[in-house]
């Protein structure tokens, strides 16, 4: 579906998507470090996803707010509310309760772990991270859904 | 005597009774013949009444007359029917029946008869009725009423009389009565005087006698059975028994005299003894003065004095002097001061101390004396005296006494008692000595527990705290009391300490595993609730010898170790955080270009972002090993005088290389301004500044550093009008890998260790660095450091370093 060079701009186009066709997926990614977002976009472009991307924490949130998301990607270590916070307000209420979530983290302790999932991750993906791995953990949460 | 007073009381009453029955009898006959003799009289009194007003009316023909006259007539007839009511004897019956029949014949007959003829005017028939029976029987019954009335008067007589008469003899019988109980009462009297009264006043003649020591005859008839006849042959043979004992106790006293004679004897014996035996107490309480004296102080300089003045009066020397073998401490009684230390010499003799060591006995010397002592005196005169050693429990020689006499020779038999003192004062000095040795090793204890820096607390097997050292009273705030604490239990200080303690629960399970002995070798960490501060505690068994005498708790201050070891984790996953980012783009990249076929524009852009990366970690590497070197001391800084200018134009070079749009500007008074340090840090320093104010202008605006002295202070000033720093951020700046965190800030990279490594510089060029910042307004990092005077002879230094 993507056309033109992939380059950082593409993130604009993907955005500009978000009010398109209902049958794609719609995925939120939150992360803190410019050239992670990037890399992480890119791998994804390969299947047809709506995503939309935050910075920090408190963006995350606004979006998580007044968007139905298929699946939720979150950096544990963000600046404002950290990954855990994000995930933790998403499962309390609102309209993507029910929302996969993956999560990303550079601190790999098995206690983190933990509270990443008592905020009920779906999923845990340890930093420095294989691209292609997290492209086929989400392809397998988003078919199981569907 | 019971029934005597039985029978008198039952006569008394049957006197009194019969009294009162006469009494009682006579009024009621009294009563009736009363009763008897009103009724006649009224009987009299109303047929009188009809007899005149029937006359009346036969007279004057009044009716009224007639009508009340008839009126009367059952009044009559109720009384006369009283009359026969009362009637008791023969004569009122008749009297009734008689009266009856008149008033029959009155009323029935004649009172017709007459009433008839007169309301026919038929008054000689009514004069005939009248003078042939009426008048006779109306006198008739007039005589028979009269007599009547006469008999029952005397009937009323004879009775009054009768009841006198009997009255009479009623008061003759009491007064005979009376006489009777006299005579009796006064015969029982005199019963009882013979039968109780003789024997007792016999009893106690008898006893009276015995008191008096004859023998007591008791004249008693044997055999009563009554409470005298017990008593007396009680007292009988109460008097049997004296009468034994006492010839008992007289051949006792007979040989009680014997036996005096033999204590006369002895107690002559015991009085020589005992005259010994004072003379010998003398000499006892002598000693015990001495001791006592001698024991009232601790010091021995002022035991030997005691002990040397007691010592020569007791023992009347002129003078005396005491002195250590081993030490220079003497005393002296009466000694002149000019002859001390001759005497002390003298005393201290080799042959002296040796003879005495040897014999273990005092001994006498007399000798000429010299000039000095012999004065006015004339003709042979001898120096008297004695050398007393002082011996120490174990046996030693520790000091010597001299005393001398002028006159009198000491004898050879005093010197046993002269020994027998110096004993007592040996066993005093021991003492004293052994106090002074533990005393000193108390406060040398004290003072090694009080200067260890790790807190002590000494506690029984109990629990019971047995000290505990200044160390320990400083962190658990109990310093003014902590001579007050040495025998508290631990229900009190434990639970004392667990209210200062962050987990004080944690701490007692700790206490009492301790206490049961199950406690581990590793200790307990604990943290202070008020000032943070982190121990660890452990316990060792203290045993002094057989019994188990209790624990000590060491309490170490761990605050330090403890933060580095949490700054060291946090400082590790912190680092593990940072190289984990640009090591996530590294390999996602390198994968995606693996594995991916990728567009030449992307292949690209995939090895600039890569080759970035890997810079950033490189240099975030370098940064940190910087700072690990600063931090551990390791860093070796080369320290020389700078030429501050030349530095700064390198630094601002290097950063136009990068950053050709800022204007970088260097500001100072004099070019030649130079500083001692280390070349290379101070320029890395500077340039992490510069840099930063580059990186946070991303506008582009203008940077300057500015070089000044203020005082003794060389100043460097980094100053840019770029994003500035929240006030909130600035304690944290120099942090390690702190980072302002807002969006203006979050696209500009950064380890978050340049200022931290600025200021490790900085310090260890024994300055500082400050920062003044407004938040969107640029901000000013100065550094400052202590000027070294540069001199002539500089050049020369140079070379030397």
């Amino acid at each position: 579906m993507v056309s033109g060079p992939n380059s950082l701009g593409d993130i604009a186009i993907y955005q500009d998507k978000r009010c398109g066709g209902s049958t794609v997926s719609k995925i939120l990614l939150a992360e803190d470090e410019e050239i992670l977002r990037m890399l992480i976009t890119d791998v994804l472009e390969e299947e047809e996803y709506d995503i939309d991307v935050a910075e920090d924490g408190q963006k995350a949130i606004s979006l998580i707010e007044c968007n139905k998301y298929d699946l939720i990607i979150l950096d544990y270590m963000m600046p404002g509310l950290t990954g855990v916070e994000v995930a933790e307000k998403t499962r309390y209420e609102g309209i993507n309760k029910d929302a996969a979530i993956v999560m990303l983290s550079a601190k790999s302790k098995e206690l983190e772990k933990n509270i990443a999932f008592r905020s009920r991750a779906d999923y845990f993906i340890a930093k420095p991270f294989s691209p292609l791995h997290l492209l086929e953990v989400v392809k397998g949460i988003l078919e199981d859904a569907q | 005597m019971v029934c005597y007073l039985l029978v008198f009381l039952g006569l008394a009453v049957i006197l009194l009774v019969t009294l009162d029955n006469l009494n009682e009898s006579y009024k009621e006959q009294n009563e009736i013949l009363m009763k008897k003799e009103n009724v006649a009289r009224n009987i009299e009194k109303n047929c009188s009444s009809v007899f005149l007003d029937i006359r009346g009316f036969l007279a004057f023909g009044n009716e009224e007359m007639k009508e009340r006259a008839l009126e009367k007539e059952p009044e009559i007839r109720k009384q006369i029917t009283m009359l026969r009511d009362l009637a008791i004897d023969e004569d009122d019956r008749k009297f009734a029946v008689f009266a009856e029949d008149f008033v029959d014949y009155y009323f029935d007959d004649t009172l017709p008869d007459v009433i008839a003829n007169y309301e026919d005017n038929n008054m000689k028939a009514i004069l005939d009725k009248a003078n042939n029976e009426s008048i006779q029987k109306l006198a008739e019954f007039q005589g028979k009423l009269e007599e009547y009335l006469e008999t029952k008067d005397k009937d009323l007589h004879s009775k009054l009389n009768h009841f006198t008469k009997m009255e009479k003899y009623i008061q003759v019988g009491f007064i005979f009565f009376m006489l009777v109980s006299l005579l009796t009462l006064e015969r029982i009297i005199r019963h009882m005087l013979t039968e109780i009264g003789k024997p007792l006043s016999e009893l106690a003649k008898a006893s009276n006698e015995t008191a008096m020591g004859r023998e007591a005859v008791l004249h008693l008839e044997i055999g009563r059975e009554d409470e005298i006849g017990v008593l007396s042959s009680a007292f009988q043979r109460m008097l049997l028994s004296i009468q034994e004992k006492e010839n008992e106790l007289v051949s006792h006293n007979e040989e009680l005299l014997a036996q005096g004679e033999e204590l006369q004897k002895q107690q002559i014996q015991l009085e020589s003894a005992l005259e010994s035996l004072e003379e010998r107490q003398r000499s006892l309480n002598g000693r015990n003065e001495l001791i006592h004296q001698i024991s009232d102080t601790l010091e021995e300089q002022k035991v030997l004095e005691n002990a040397v003045n007691f010592m020569a009066k007791a023992i009347g020397a002129d003078c005396g002097l005491i002195s250590l073998v081993e030490k220079d401490l003497h005393a002296n009684y009466a000694v002149p001061e000019d002859a001390v230390r001759p005497y002390l010499k003298q005393i201290k003799q080799s042959e002296f101390v040796a003879r005495l060591q040897k014999e273990q006995h005092a001994f006498i010397v007399s000798r000429k004396p010299g000039l000095s002592v012999k004065g006015m005196h004339q003709g042979s005169f001898f120096l008297h005296h004695v050398y007393v050693p002082v011996f120490l429990t174990e046996g030693s020689l520790y000091a010597i006494m001299l005393f001398c006499r002028y006159c009198s020779s000491f004898e050879q038999k005093d010197l046993d008692e002269y020994e027998a003192l110096a004993k007592s004062i040996g066993n005093i000095l021991d003492k004293v000595r052994f106090y002074q040795k533990t005393e000193e090793e108390r406060k040398l204890n004290q003072e090694v527990i009080n200067t260890v820096q790790e807190g002590l607390q000494l506690i029984d097997a109990n629990g019971k705290l047995l000290k505990i050292n200044a160390a320990l009273c400083e962190v658990f705030e109990c310093k003014q009391y902590i001579a007050e604490l040495e025998g508290v239990s631990s229900e009190r200080w434990a639970p004392y300490m667990k209210n200062m303690i962050e987990d004080g629960e944690a701490f007692i399970d700790y206490l009492e595993k301790v206490l049961d002995g199950s406690g581990d070798s590793e200790g307990f960490v604990y943290s202070m609730k008020d000032s943070g501060q982190v121990f660890k505690v452990y316990s060792e068994e203290l045993s002094l010898g057989v019994e188990l005498n209790g624990m000590i708790l060491v309490h170490r201050n761990i605050t330090k170790e403890y933060e580095v070891d949490k700054m060291k984790s946090e400082f590790v996953s912190t680092v593990s955080h940072e190289l984990r980012t640009p090591l996530s783009s590294i390999l996602g990249f390198s994968e995606l270009m693996l594995y991916r076929d990728l567009s030449p524009e992307k292949h690209k852009n995939y090895t600039k972002t890569i080759y970035q990366e890997t810079q950033r970690l490189a240099s975030l590497i370098n940064d940190f090993l910087d700072v690990q070197k600063m931090e551990a001391g390791k860093q070796q800084y080369r320290m020389d005088y700078v030429k501050v200018y030349a530095l700064l134009e390198r630094v601002v070079s290097l950063q136009k290389l990068s950053a050709p749009e800022h204007c970088i500007t260097i500001e100072m008074v004099s070019k030649n301004e130079k500083v001692f340090g280390d070349e290379q840090k101070l320029e890395q320093a500077i340039r992490n500044l510069v840099s930063n104010s580059v990186k946070y202008s991303p506008g582009g605006g203008p940077v300057s550093i500015s070089c000044y002295r203020e005082g003794e202070w060389l100043k460097l000033a980094v100053k840019d009008q770029g994003l500035g720093i929240p006030k909130e951020s600035l304690d944290k700046l120099f942090t390690k890998f702190y980072r302002v965190d807002n969006s203006d800030r979050r696209k500009i990279g950064g380890t978050g260790l340049g200022l931290s490594i600025v200021q490790e510089v900085v310090k260890a060029h024994s300055g500082n660095v400050t920062v003044e910042s407004e938040y969107g307004h640029g901000s000013t990092f100065t550094i400052s450091i202590p000027v070294v005077e540069y001199n002539n002879c500089t050049e020369k230094e140079t070379v030397d370093t």
